[in-house]
């Protein structure tokens, strides 16, 4: 800030009537018309506006602090260089089948039907942004997944570009609402490949969906080995059903 | 119908963002970093990465909204925006050239003072503003505070630091030289 010159009182306070919009017209009128022809005071009440913004953004910067201290840590998210290593996984769910499944008598057809339809429910989904987004088409069909219009989504996405807004983040909630539509065979497609796939922002969701896909599709080893690889406390929830 | 309704919200929202509504912000702020901090988590980053990246967005959306440079346009759009600003700040961080140098060095990764980093060119006085209010006295920048971001009117800040109407007037000019001051020394 180079303008150091003397700013009185009364004109200070006119800057801030005429920020904060306070002046009435004639007033205004007036101000901007010695704003246009005062190259000085142009630059006193940049200054002025500056100062405003400046104080406004240090008390908001320090309040953002304090609202952070209340937020609830996201669950722990594995690296990506330590994903690979999925053996331990593995083996707790081969365990976990292994022990459910021999004790399994499940009438599979209506008792995992029931159990999907207990529990699915979608992704919330992203916000949506603004018609100027170079990602219009994407969040014009999460407008309609949100909706529960799944049919419409899905078109719109099924004409995108891959490399529009992430193949991951396409992927994912194509496999969700190939889902939600009851397309069980397209959904496993989109979420499996996501699965095996080293770029995956959705990890512990794709499981989950991945484990509902199976499940609505009476696959009960697929769905308590990607449930279990969820974590999810809902994941954990059909777990105990199942084992119930 | 629905739609209108959620624009109307969304209206409502970006008003309170421009008063400072701190109930409103602070909200904004926690509904919407969860989402941003998964992302930045996959995508190579950590904790304290995503709080800062997070922070510098939602100032810098902020700021936008103030400055009319954002229309809602559906019913989650300033959400949506935030979110966006954050993962291209991401991104940009990725591409940087701090980044490459840390990521090579096998540093654990350290943001810079986002107080002092975020704001170039033209901001780079925002950025005295900012640095030079946090060396004001307690009293002038509680009062400060309170007049410019809490938009509370003088009388009440009268009442708040019991003293006459007059002076809290006086002592607001009075701070505000003070700031000029510490933002004009060399």
């Amino acid at each position: 800030m180079n303008n150091s010159e003397h700013i009185s009182q009364e004109l200070w306070e006119r800057f801030e009537r005429y920020l904060d919009h306070s002046m009435d017209e004639s007033e205004r009128l007036e101000f901007e018309s010695q704003l246009s022809s005062n190259p000085d005071l142009r630059a006193q009440l940049d200054e002025a506006e500056q100062l405003i913004s400046g104080i406004e953004t240090a008390v908001l910067q320090s309040k953002l602090n304090e609202f952070h201290e209340d937020i609830t840590p996201v669950r722990p998210i594995t690296p990506p260089e330590k994903r690979k290593n999925r053996t331990w996984m593995w083996s707790v769910a081969a365990v976990l089948v292994a022990t459910i499944g021999l004790f399994w008598i499940f009438d599979t057809g209506s008792e995992t039907e029931k159990l999907f339809a207990k529990h699915f429910t979608p992704d919330p989904g992203l916000p949506t942004t603004m018609g100027e987004n170079p990602n219009y088409n994407f969040y014009d069909g999460m407008v309609n997944y949100k909706q529960g219009d799944y049919k419409s989504a899905l078109q719109k996405w099924e004409e995108l570009d891959e490399h529009s807004i992430g193949l991951d983040t396409l992927n994912y909630f194509k496999g969700v609402a190939y889902l939600a539509e009851g397309n069980t065979e397209k959904s496993i497609g989109f979420l499996q490949s996501l699965w095996d796939s080293e770029e995956n922002s959705f990890q512990s969701e794709t499981a989950y969906y991945l484990g509902m896909a199976y499940l609505k599709n009476r696959n009960i080893e697929d769905a308590i080995k990607y449930l279990t690889f969820s974590k999810t406390a809902e994941a954990e929830i059909i777990l105990l059903e199942i084992k119930d | 119908m629905g739609d209108t309704n959620q624009i109307a919200t969304q209206e409502r929202l970006v008003t309170a963002v421009k008063n400072n509504d701190e109930k409103v912000l602070k909200q904004l702020y926690q509904e919407s970093f969860s989402k941003i901090e998964v992302y930045i988590l996959k995508n190579n980053g950590t904790s304290p990465q995503a709080k800062d990246i997070y922070q510098e967005a939602f100032i810098a959306v902020w700021q936008n909204v103030k400055k009319d440079k954002f229309t809602p346009s559906n019913e989650s759009a300033l959400q949506g925006y935030l979110y966006q600003v954050a993962r291209n700040k991401w991104t940009d961080y990725l591409r940087s050239s701090h980044f490459k140098k840390t990521s090579s060095m096998d540093t654990d990764f350290q943001l810079q003072d986002s107080s002092e980093e975020n704001f170039e060119g033209e901001d780079r006085n925002m950025s005295d503003t900012m640095a030079a209010f946090r060396l004001l006295g307690d009293e002038c920048r509680q009062l400060l505070s309170q007049f410019y971001f809490e938009k509370r009117s003088l009388r009440e800040i009268a009442s708040m630091f019991k003293i006459g109407e007059a002076s809290a007037r006086n002592k607001k000019y009075r701070c505000i030289n003070k700031l000029r001051e510490l933002v004009t020394a060399p």
